[in-house]
């Protein structure tokens, strides 16, 4: 039984026996007032009584601690305090009872008021109440024939004080208060007989036959009750289990063993673990299982890791060389033939051109396949470089930049292509001056050349000529009035956070 | 007089019984030591009719009934009909391990049901 309960149970309890008691004391008072007045005072139990029993409903599958007193029923507590109060001050009004206040004998003749039926009502409802709510908590499991008893206990309570009222001789020559009294506690009796409200029954015999593995000792370290299954255990295990108490005492891999100091002795049991050990060692199993596999699988991945960067290594190389083998192949061709040159500074220059030429080819190539944008300046630094290396073989070349920010690597490497075979071409005039203006025309990014030279005779390479319409670049050779301009353009597509900055930078000599 | 006397000496009489009764229950095993014992399990116990009727549940159980679905239950066999279905309060979960119901609570600690 839930604590609420026992304590609920307690108090009714004391009601009765507190009712019966003032019911003595009635009969040894004299004054008819004070008889009178006791008399008035059983409403305080009468009403009460259905109040704890109605409260005894409601708790019944709450959870022990402390629950709260809903609305309706502090409504009910208040209508019925109330009533109390209606019929302990019945002698100023008369409404409850209707007597001669003045009369020894009024209680042979006293009537029934209005105030009467609302005390009625008082410990009617309440206690029907209770019945509906308790039926409602238990729903479809009652055994119906064991309500049979509780309604009869109710009729009968109803019939009797019916009968009172109506002075049935035999009725109202009987003790109002005992009968009723024992009508109460044979309809709590039955309520609780019939499973209305729950009480935990059968103990010694569930606990003999019960598989609990538990053994009831007494304070002499007597067995006083024992499970089916129970073992003994000698008392130096039983002392360590009992100081160990609420954690068990390990037995054994499947066996744990609690003792526990109870009412009158002590409780010592065996909990079987067998199942839960087992679940243990299949997950100690799995996660070591797990662990190696993921360790194999590490090494696996770091393997492929490795071989993969080995194979993108040697892909990005291969890449590479197809980029500048050729150039490569012309630079030893340059370094085998420069001893049988003729103008041995020209060739040299040449050399030198297409060692910067080739080692910016090297960094762009990189740079792409970084993915990153090349800001505008650095290209110019990149073409500022080659213009100075331009001079030693005779070539004067102003640099300009109305870009700034950033130009795809892509562009940029094309543009410094072009660039390189422009310079390169120009170093076989005797004197040659180039005007580079690096710029955006029409949402286009555009590298105009204007060589001193006549810029038709120029002839760009077949290689680069696909590499710029791969990525729909337009080169460009315009006559103009009184020279030949090259340009080279590219979608604004490719055109990245543009500035119109005006920068100029010329080689030493320009 | 004499009346009120008789009434004294019931009353304490009555209340010498039951304080004795109450010592004794108090000092030996009694009915109430074998709920205690069953109450000092960290299992939870039920024992139960077979329409489903408690006969006997000790507070652990009690405890886990409100935990997994807000109130105490009055019939075992509901309450196994709860679990099966996963009826359970919010925060629980209703898992099946090796043929048993297994009930996680909110606090993360799991209950097998046999």
């Amino acid at each position: 039984m839930q604590r609420q309960m026992k304590h609920a149970s307690f108090l009714m309890g004391l009601l009765l026996l507190g009712w019966s008691i003032l019911h003595l004391i009635e009969y040894q008072v004299e004054s008819p007032v004070r008889s009178r007045y006791i008399w008035y005072s059983y409403n305080v139990f009468e009403l009460t009584l259905p109040l704890i029993f109605l409260w005894m409903a409601y708790v019944v599958d709450k959870p022990d601690g402390k629950t709260k007193m809903p609305l309706w029923f502090r409504i009910v507590v208040a209508v019925n305090i109330a009533n109390i109060i209606l019929n302990l001050t019945n002698d100023l009004h008369l409404f409850v009872h209707p007597l001669d206040i003045n009369d020894p004998d009024w209680r042979l003749y006293y009537g029934y008021g209005i105030g009467f039926y609302f005390w009625e009502a008082g410990w009617i409802l309440p206690l029907l109440a209770a019945v509906v709510i308790l039926l409602t908590k238990i729903g479809i499991y009652i055994r119906k024939r064991m309500l049979l008893l509780p309604l009869f206990f109710f009729v009968m309570q109803l019939v009797y004080q019916f009968a009172f009222i109506a002075r049935v001789p035999v009725v109202f020559q009987s003790n109002r208060i005992i009968v009723n009294g024992i009508f109460v506690l044979l309809f709590v009796e039955s309520i609780i007989r019939s499973g209305l409200i729950p009480l935990n029954t059968k103990y010694r015999t569930l606990f003999t036959h019960s598989p609990l593995s538990m053994r009831i000792i007494d304070n002499s370290m007597h067995t006083v009750l024992c499970s089916a299954s129970a073992v003994w255990y000698d008392y130096e295990t039983f002392n360590e289990a009992l100081s160990l108490y609420p954690e068990p005492a390990r037995e054994d891999e499947s066996t744990l063993l609690f003792a526990a100091p109870i009412t009158g002795g002590f409780a010592l049991w065996q909990e079987d673990i067998t199942a839960l050990t087992r679940l243990h060692k299949e997950i100690e199993d799995s996660v070591s299982k797990l662990t190696i596999a993921n360790a194999l699988l590490t090494e696996e991945e770091e393997t492929k890791n490795a071989v993969q960067t080995e194979i993108e290594k040697t892909r990005l190389m291969e890449q590479l060389e197809g980029e500048i083998s050729g150039h490569t192949i012309r630079l030893s061709t340059m370094i085998e033939e420069l001893e049988s040159d003729t103008n041995k500074e020209k060739a040299t220059a040449r050399l030198l051109l297409l060692l910067c030429y080739i080692k910016r080819r090297c960094n762009l190539f990189f740079r792409e396949k970084e993915g990153e944008t090349l800001p505008a300046d650095e290209l110019i630094v990149y073409f500022d470089e080659l213009a100075e290396m331009a001079g030693y073989s005779d070539v004067r070349i102003i640099v300009t930049s109305e870009l700034k920010k950033d130009v795809e690597v892509r562009l940029a490497t094309l543009f410094y292509d072009l660039f390189y075979n422009v310079i390169y071409w120009a170093t076989w005039s005797s004197k040659s001056y180039i005007i580079a203006l690096l710029g955006s025309d029409n949402g286009s990014i555009v590298l105009r050349l204007l060589p001193s030279e006549d810029a038709s005779t120029f002839q760009m390479g077949r290689e680069l000529q696909e590499a710029i319409s791969v990525v729909g670049g337009t080169f460009d050779v315009k006559d103009l009035d009184d020279a030949v301009g090259l340009s080279l353009s590219f979608e604004s597509d490719f055109l990245l956070k543009q500035e119109p900055v005006l920068g100029r930078r010329g080689n030493k000599d320009g | 007089m004499v009346e009120l006397l008789v009434l004294l000496t019931v009353i304490i009489l009555l209340s010498t019984v039951l304080a004795v009764l109450y010592a004794r229950n108090k000092r030996g095993i009694s009915v109430t030591s074998v709920k205690s014992a069953i109450d000092s399990m960290v299992t939870g116990v039920m024992f139960c009719h077979q329409s489903g009727f408690v006969l006997l549940v000790n507070e652990r159980m009690q405890r886990l009934m409100v935990e997994i679905t807000g109130k105490v239950q009055r019939n075992g066999k509901r309450f196994f009909s709860i679990l099966k279905a996963n009826e359970v309060e919010p925060g629980c979960n209703a898992k099946w391990f090796e043929e048993q119901n297994v009930i996680i609570l909110p606090d993360d600690s799991a209950w097998q049901f046999t």
